[in-house]
């Protein structure tokens, strides 16, 4: 819970009224931290202030829960056809090898979806938003943009999903064509795009 | 003309593929990519870790290698049971 007293100095002037919505705060969701300590990234100045950690919600990965239960029983269902042919793929203890493998296979796609949900974060401070996107085990991309070159922040909110756990994706833009950040399944989209457009008004009106 | 299949093919070997040869076979490779898929995991998180330092870093670093072992451990005993 975020007491006044853990909200730093700087924080605490009525320009920044974002604050208001995070004092008391309830939740102990570790998708959406605020003021949280030990956080670095490359290029933070010693005195940028972390205003939030926000991660996606955990139903972004439900294709890789499904998978996960999914694979192991692949084999058991081959073993259950197969039970009166003999000697399709040999011994029964191939059965048991691929019922292993299909383990180990989902141990690793559990793993890589616990990876993915860890450093796939937007870290929000008070001179820029930072985000981390962990496209797979190949592939990740860092994006970082300064309050003052971003022109619209929007939010959506589609589907039944987005209903039932309060997440959506928001569209951060700066100058030039089409949308340069897209941070998607963030839990309470509105609070955070509150947020955003508070330090941006700040950051425009030479105030940050 | 009639065709007598069974006589025809009745007597064809498979071999390696009568035995479950080609399954053995993918599953190796599977389980191969599998060994390397956990170490690349883990230089992976080496890479992440610098570009975003997040307090509980080493829990997850922990739950990379311990999956690495279990893959590498789990992926033996597979070879091991399918050849068997």
């Amino acid at each position: 819970m975020v007491q006044e007293t853990n909200i730093p100095r700087k924080f605490r002037e009525k320009e920044f009224s974002f604050i208001e919505s995070f004092v008391n705060r309830k939740d102990k969701d570790k998708s959406f931290q605020i003021f949280p300590k030990n956080v670095q990234f490359v290029r933070k100045e010693k005195d940028e202030e972390i205003i939030l950690v926000i991660r996606k919600h955990w139903s972004a990965y439900a294709t890789h829960i499904f998978f996960a239960v999914v694979i192991p029983l692949i084999p058991l269902g081959l073993l259950f056809i197969t039970r009166n042919m003999s000697n399709i793929y040999g011994a029964s203890t191939v059965y048991l090898g691929l019922f292993v493998a299909s383990v180990v296979m989902s141990v690793n796609i559990i793993v890589t979806a616990l990876m993915q949900w860890y450093y796939n974060v937007a870290i929000i401070t008070d001179k820029r938003v930072v985000a981390l996107n962990v496209v797979s085990v190949f592939h990740h991309v860092y994006t970082e943009i300064l309050w003052r070159r971003i022109q619209d922040v929007s939010h959506d909110s589609v589907g039944p999903l987005s209903s039932v756990f309060d997440i959506g994706n928001i569209f951060i833009d700066t100058a030039g064509e089409g949308v340069d950040l897209t941070l998607t399944f963030i839990p309470k989209p509105r609070g955070v795009q509150d947020v955003i457009n508070n330090l941006v008004d700040l950051a425009h009106k030479g105030k940050l | 003309m009639d065709i007598n299949y069974t006589d025809t093919y009745g007597n064809l070997s498979l071999g390696f593929f009568s035995t479950g040869g080609f399954v053995k076979l993918l599953v190796g490779f599977i389980l191969f990519a599998i060994i390397l898929y956990s170490f690349m995991l883990i230089l992976k998180i080496r890479v992440l870790k610098d570009t975003v330092d997040i307090a509980e870093n080493s829990i997850i670093k922990t739950i990379i290698t311990f999956n690495l072992i279990v893959s590498a451990g789990g992926s033996i005993l597979a070879f091991i049971l399918i050849l068997l």
